[in-house]
């Protein structure tokens, strides 16, 4: 059965998920992610781990040639506190942690490049352990590829969108003063009302959209075989992924149905822009 | 190994120019596969011709195969890797892993070249490249030039990395904005530039916008001149130049002027600061949109960002050359952009300075005499200064 990773903030927060279909929690480091949250990596692992759950570790970062001792010694440390699996953006990580041999899973996820069973397969054999489907294709896609290679995929089945991430610093420059961690801003494009989040930090800008939910397809996504399902609210707090694990975990179970979820979809943050994972089109190659 | 310098083609036109002007490999997309799908682009037929002409120039040619595919994109994809190899393509240029193991498995004389699209920033990517026999990979623009310097003195693969053109304000192949407020695929040939376009930028419920200008992500335009003789001092395989949607005139100014600097380099083993100037110059008489070194100089909040896009394209480029007479030294050319009697116009001509002359006289084909050239295709007969061919550009001096 496909079993839930998701992603928090506060490892002390586990203890407010109460469902039997968690499998384990995703933490970031805050150098080596877009993650703002200052978080004691070896601390979170050894929580997690004494909750009886899977501790993955977040790297959603594309990482500088000067980054790279950094990051050798950190995927070592991984290893030392016996992290379950690394979620990785660049797929400088996979040459990384086998040229260290570290015990650890490694799951690929460059967010926009696994968009086909081909690719999949292609890095299946490389000797990748595990991927996440790129979340801009269809779910008659995501299904084709998740029968093609039942068990070696993750999808994403709630958060915000990645739309775009970038070296540069686009809060810094249009106002023309630097910080450390930008967050609580949206842009908006001119003719439209939808506000798209933007954090910035010390190496880039990630810019998320509307929140993907999977309340009316999840019950046919349990029918295939993933590796698991990631509930990544990444830019929302802890309280709001709890609500939102409680809900997809009691429509797995059947105690209640898509209607109830998606109004406690909404209770749970208000003000939130959802899109189904069932709303994704085929995209067009020119303008039509 | 000599440096390549490696231009765009949107068509058959625009490969002959690049080619006539300099370049050592032009890259190009067919009608299938390829990413900017909004440019002419080959069908197997023009690329077959594409390669005849370059080989006949001992030029290289590169086919993108550079979409990130989606399930039903490879139909077809076999055959075309199949015939690219019969027609002598040298290289294809992709994004994705399987195409590129698809290519060494069915058309293995066709080199592998590893798109940007992949945003290869360090040497455990490349590795991870290396691994899979990809012949060459194009560097993500986000390298500066000190990481450039390590990257290249661990690398055993050749790197092929941009010198001129637009940027994706985005990690390339990392940016699907385009998709969510177009439905058009950034990644598949459909992108609408949305990071181009205008946003109120919001902190919590605080408008921040700016009241000279909204916010934007569009980027300036890359010009790497100014660190032409570090790139080729680290003897990079290629040297890139961004654009397949732009016209002949800007890829005849673009690649000729950094022909000049390349064989500047080659000459004097350096290229000295009167000689950047001279090619720079070349360079600018083909575009009027803002630039900058890209990321060579390092990241800097204070260069790149392109705000109120009103720039439009250059007029500089006048009229082509239809047919010669050298007895009388007559063209008949066809008119692009406007132009008066006593205007100053220049030949441009590959591999020589631009000639200046004063349009003393003009004629249409009835031998009528024109005061003013301002009807697009309109054919006139005038004097020039020296030969010129179909691939020469009359330009426009401004005063």
């Amino acid at each position: 059965m496909n079993k839930l990773l998701i992603y928090i903030k506060d490892p002390e927060n586990i203890k407010k998920f109460n469902n039997s279909n968690i499998e384990g929690f995703i933490i970031a480091e805050k150098m080596f992610s877009a993650s703002a949250y200052e978080c004691d990596i070896e601390k979170a692992v050894r929580i997690i781990h004494d909750g009886g759950y899977k501790a993955y570790v977040k790297a959603d970062c594309l990482y500088q040639q000067f980054q790279l001792p950094e990051l050798e010694e950190y995927l070592l440390k991984l290893d030392n506190i016996s992290v379950d699996g690394i979620i990785y953006t660049d797929i400088g990580v996979f040459t990384l942690m086998k040229k260290l041999n570290v015990s650890y899973k490694g799951i690929y996820a460059p967010e926009t490049l696994l968009t086909n069973w081909y690719d999949i397969n292609e890095i299946r054999n490389d000797g990748i352990d595990n991927c996440v489907i790129s979340k801009d294709i269809t779910f008659d896609d995501v299904c084709y590829i998740a029968n093609k290679c039942p068990g070696y995929c993750y999808i994403r089945i709630h958060g915000p969108v990645l739309l775009a991430y970038s070296r540069r610093k686009y809060i810094s420059a249009y106002l023309h003063k630097e910080s450390e961690y930008l967050e609580g801003y949206y842009l908006q494009e001119e003719t439209r009302d939808t506000r798209l989040p933007i954090i910035e930090k010390e190496y880039g800008s990630w810019l998320y959209g509307k929140i993907l939910q999977s309340i009316r397809t999840i019950r046919e996504l349990c029918r295939k075989e993933f590796a698991g399902f990631i509930i990544d609210s990444v830019i929302y707090e802890d309280d709001y992924t709890v609500k939102t694990a409680g809900i997809y975990s009691a429509l797995m179970d059947n105690r209640i149905g898509e209607e109830e979820a998606i109004k406690l979809l909404i209770d749970a943050l208000p003000d939130a822009e959802y899109t189904g994972m069932e709303e994704i089109r085929e995209t067009w190659l020119d303008k039509e | 190994m000599k440096t390549e310098l490696l231009a765009p083609a949107g068509d058959m036109a625009r490969l002959k120019t690049a080619i006539i002007y300099g370049a050592d490999a032009v890259y190009f997309g067919g009608k299938q596969f390829s990413l900017r799908s909004r440019a002419s682009n080959f069908t197997l037929d023009d690329i077959r011709e594409a390669v005849k002409f370059a080989h006949s120039y001992n030029r290289k040619v590169y086919v993108t195969v550079n979409i990130i595919p989606h399930n039903g994109d490879f139909e077809g994809l076999e055959d075309y890797l199949k015939k690219l190899e019969e027609y002598g393509v040298d290289a294809i240029i992709c994004a994705s892993q399987a195409i590129l193991s698809l290519c060494k498995k069915v058309a293995p004389k066709l080199e592998g070249h590893v798109s940007t699209q992949q945003t290869t920033i360090n040497t455990a990517a490349l590795q991870y490249w290396k691994d899979k026999k990809a012949d060459r990979v194009v560097l993500g623009r986000e390298v500066d030039l000190k990481q450039l310097k390590e990257i290249a003195g661990q690398a055993d693969i050749p790197l092929e990395v941009f010198i001129h053109g637009g940027m994706c304000a985005n990690y390339s192949g990392r940016c699907t904005i385009s998709n969510m407020l177009t439905n058009r695929d950034a990644n598949r040939g459909g992108c609408a530039h949305s990071c181009r376009w205008n946003y109120h930028l919001w902190h919590n419920e605080e408008l921040l916008d700016r009241e000279d200008y909204m916010f934007s992500m569009g980027s300036k335009d890359m010009c790497a001149v100014s660190y032409l003789n570090d790139l080729l001092d680290l003897n990079v395989a290629s040297l890139k130049i961004e654009g397949r949607m732009k016209t002949a005139f800007y890829i005849a100014c673009i690649v000729k002027g950094y022909r000049y600097l390349l064989d500047c380099y080659e000459k004097y083993g350096h290229i000295s600061d009167e000689q950047l100037l001279k090619g720079q110059s070349i360079i600018e008489t083909g575009t009027n949109r803002d630039s900058f070194p890209g990321f060579y100089p390092g990241y800097s909040i204070e260069e790149g960002q392109l705000y109120n896009l009103t720039q439009t394209a250059s007029q500089n480029f006048v009229a082509r050359v239809m047919k010669f007479d050298s007895e009388k030294m007559e063209a008949v050319i066809e008119v692009r952009n406007h132009f008066r009697k006593n205007d100053t116009l220049a030949v441009m001509n590959p591999y020589t300075d631009d000639c200046a002359f004063k349009v003393c006289a003009m004629f249409d084909m009835d031998g009528n005499e024109v005061e003013i050239a301002n009807r697009p295709l309109q054919l006139l007969r005038i004097k020039v200064p020296v030969r010129v061919n179909e691939y020469t550009f009359i330009r426009l001096i401004r005063e």
